[in-house]
């Protein structure tokens, strides 16, 4: 519930359409080769090497219950800067597709209808409407907790040195 | 009696008469020993006897003049010579007496013999006495000798004589009776014989005419029933009344009766049937001709119609073997498609992969793009301009993606006709090889269709040989059933002849009801061919051709008479 009009990079997981923040989200990128990672949680997938840094790869689809599917030629990691008690986390985020830059209209956002939620109402923002279609506008900080994030090794700027100490560990 | 053999029945006729001719024979037999007892006792006896004393006799009286000789004479060799003389004279006569005496047969006879014997030797006994006495030679003694002879001896003499001729008498007559009683004898042996004959005649006549009854009157009826079927009526009955040989004749008779009357029938039966068959044959070989007609006229049409078949055939064959050439090159062409096809399809695939990169970059560019939108949303106002071209490279990005898409659609389109068609091709190729293949087949059958129809032809060809042949055997079936269509009626009029009982016939009905008339019967064999008989008139009454006369040494028909007819030829 912002102020003024916050765009946001839309994206979709299985039929629904989510939102994030313009500003949580650095960049796009198409799904290349995500190392494994062998102790790392089911909902992560790996990392990827974006420009020499590695970034953990989430499958969003697991983190909100839904099953996970194969990649398509859609499917795009949004790179994610996490807020967490100051510190930033970089995060990769599996969407099926990531659609394009809107602008949201804090009025249109409702919040969030409390029964027959599938996904956790603190992950969620509100909702909005465009045209047909309602969107699902997501809190990122909330999807993740820290200690899962310290799990994944999603800390920012974090080296693969860094990252396999704490795989390892 | 009557069932006796005719062989037997005679012989005990005959036997019959014999035994009476023998009993005559008998009769007369003994009669004749009885007349040759008499014969005898005139020839052998009475004659000789007769003759003896008469021999006797003349020797005595002899002996007398022998006597007075020897007395007369002087001499005394002349005496001696007479004395023996009567010596033998003597001796002769007693040979004579004694031969005499063995004949003597009665009592009175021997009686008379003695006296006369005693006669001679008394006389005989003074003859010695005479003889001594004129032995003497004297004169006296001649002149005693002589007065002996005067006063006794010739009385002597005389009365041997007498007793001589008595006993001749006696033997005479004696004669006599045998004689007459020989000739009573033959007399009644005559009589006898006479009457043995005639009862022998009557006898044997009447033997004979019973037995010839007994054999003749069988005979006649056996004659009668012969003629009878001799004139072709069969429906007389024989009856029988004997087990001799004519009762055997008849019996044998009365089964040839019933035979040639059951044969007749059937022969009825079987010349109608045969009439009717041959007319049935007639309207059958008609029917064959025609149908062999029809037959030659089929098998002409066959014959053009394998002549069609056989050019369709090979122009079969013709296109098929074009066929198999055009399939051959379709087959090449085919792979030749195959293989430009799937040229055509490796180079729609390197396009497909040049849309690929051209895809994908444009989706880089949309990615790209697309953060760049996130920056300049970032940037806040500084990044709107950006944001602007960001939008623009990403609506072209866009464009490029969705004209990808749509080449990448097309190229799939086409990659997939292609691939279709290359499928297509290739499952042509197979095909065409398979449609060579089985136009070879197609070929190779129309080769053999081609050999076979000519086949067919030629056996179309032989068929029509063995119609023709039928046709003419028809022909000939027809000629011939005609033909024993009339013989079946000579048959028929010729077996009419014969009138056979009414209850041996069955149903069937004659087809000619001709009767023969009796008084025609008997000149019928050899006129027959001769002339036109009456029974053949009648017989073919209901014939639509007239009369047929058969002459000539060809013809079956044909018998002595016919010589007598002159032929013009």
């Amino acid at each position: 519930m912002n102020d003024a009009a916050t765009q946001c990079i839309t994206f979709k997981l299985g039929d629904e359409l989510f939102a994030v923040n313009v500003f949580q989200v650095r960049e796009v990128l198409e799904v290349s080769q995500i190392t494994k990672v062998p102790t790392a949680p089911a909902y992560m997938r790996g990392v990827v090497n974006v420009r020499g840094q590695a970034i953990p790869v989430v499958d969003l689809r697991l983190r909100f219950g839904l099953p996970s599917i194969p990649d398509t030629l859609t499917t795009r990691i949004c790179v994610m800067e996490l807020d967490i008690d100051g510190d930033m986390a970089v995060i990769g985020g599996l969407a099926d597709s990531v659609h394009e830059v809107i602008e949201m209209d804090p009025a249109n956002i409702a919040p969030p209808p409390r029964i027959a939620m599938r996904w956790r109402s603190d992950f969620i923002l509100g909702m909005a409407r465009r045209g047909e279609e309602f969107i699902i506008v997501l809190n990122v900080n909330a999807v993740f907790s820290s200690e899962e994030l310290i799990a994944i090794g999603a800390t920012e700027p974090t080296t693969s040195i860094a990252l396999a100490e704490a795989a390892v560990a | 009696m009557k069932n006796w053999k005719i062989g037997t029945r005679i012989g005990a006729g005959f036997g019959l008469i014999i035994l009476i001719a023998i009993a005559v024979g008998l009769f007369a037999i003994a009669k004749v020993g009885a007349i040759q007892k008499s014969a005898d006792i005139v020839a052998l006896n009475a004659l000789p006897r007769v003759y003896l004393v008469g021999q006797v006799q003349s020797h005595q009286l002899a002996a007398m003049t022998l006597l007075l000789r020897h007395i007369e004479s002087d001499d005394k060799e002349t005496k001696a010579t007479i004395e023996q003389e009567l010596r033998s004279t003597s001796a002769e006569n007693t040979a004579l007496l004694s031969d005499y005496e063995k004949l003597i047969l009665t009592d009175k006879g021997r009686e008379l013999f003695e006296e006369a014997k005693a006669a001679r030797a008394a006389f005989n006994a003074y003859r010695t006495e005479i003889l001594d006495v004129s032995r003497e030679g004297t004169p006296e003694a001649r002149k005693q000798a002589v007065a002996m002879v005067e006063t006794k001896g010739k009385p002597l003499l005389d009365k041997s004589v007498e007793a001589q001729n008595t006993l001749i008498a006696h033997d005479k007559d004696l004669a006599d009776k045998a004689a007459a009683e020989s000739q009573a004898q033959v007399a009644s042996t005559r009589a006898g014989i006479f009457i043995c004959l005639g009862v022998a005649v009557l006898i044997a006549v009447s033997i004979s005419l019973f037995v010839v009854r007994s054999i003749t009157q069988p005979l006649a009826k056996a004659l009668e029933v012969l003629e009878n079927v001799a004139d072709g009526d069969l429906t007389g009955t024989v009856d029988i009344s004997s087990t001799d040989e004519v009762g055997q004749m008849l019996v044998a008779m009365r089964k040839m009766v019933e035979n040639v009357s059951r044969t007749v029938l059937e022969i009825t039966r079987s010349a109608t049937s045969v009439a009717s068959g041959s007319q049935e044959m007639s309207s059958t070989s008609q029917s064959l001709s025609q149908g062999a007609s029809e037959q030659a006229a089929s098998a002409e049409e066959t014959s053009a119609s394998i002549e069609e078949m056989s050019a369709s055939i090979q122009q079969n064959s013709d296109n098929a073997r074009q066929t198999d050439k055009i399939a051959s090159k379709a087959s090449e062409d085919a792979r030749a498609g195959g293989e430009a096809v799937g040229k055509t399809v490796k180079a729609m695939k390197e396009i497909a992969e040049k849309v690929t990169i051209i895809d994908e970059i444009s989706r880089k560019t949309d990615l790209l793009a697309l953060n760049a939108a996130v920056e300049a949303a970032r940037a806040g106002e500084h990044g709107k301009g950006f944001a602007v071209v960001a939008s623009e490279v990403r609506k072209l990005a866009e464009r490029s993606q969705t004209a990808a898409a749509e080449i990448g659609r097309l190229i799939s389109d086409g990659v997939q006709l292609a691939d279709g068609a290359g499928t297509l091709l290739g499952r042509l190729v197979p095909d065409i090889q398979k449609t060579a293949e089985l136009v070879r087949e197609i070929a190779a059958a129309s080769a053999e269709q081609s050999t076979g129809s000519s086949q067919i032809s030629k056996a179309i060809q032989q068929l029509d040989q063995v119609i023709q042949q039928n046709a003419s055997a028809a022909e000939e079936m027809s000629t011939g059933s005609a033909e024993l269509a009339g013989q079946a009626e000579i048959l028929q009029a010729a077996i009419s002849f014969f009138k056979v009982n009414s209850d041996m016939e069955d149903a069937t009905p004659r087809l000619r009801a001709s009767r023969k008339t009796r008084p025609g019967s008997t000149s019928q064999r050899g006129a027959n061919q001769g002339r036109p008989a009456p029974r053949q008139e009648s017989a073919r009454g209901f014939a639509a051709h007239g009369v047929e006369i058969e002459l000539g040494s060809h013809s079956v028909a044909a018998d002595r008479l016919d010589h007598e007819f002159t032929t013009y030829k």
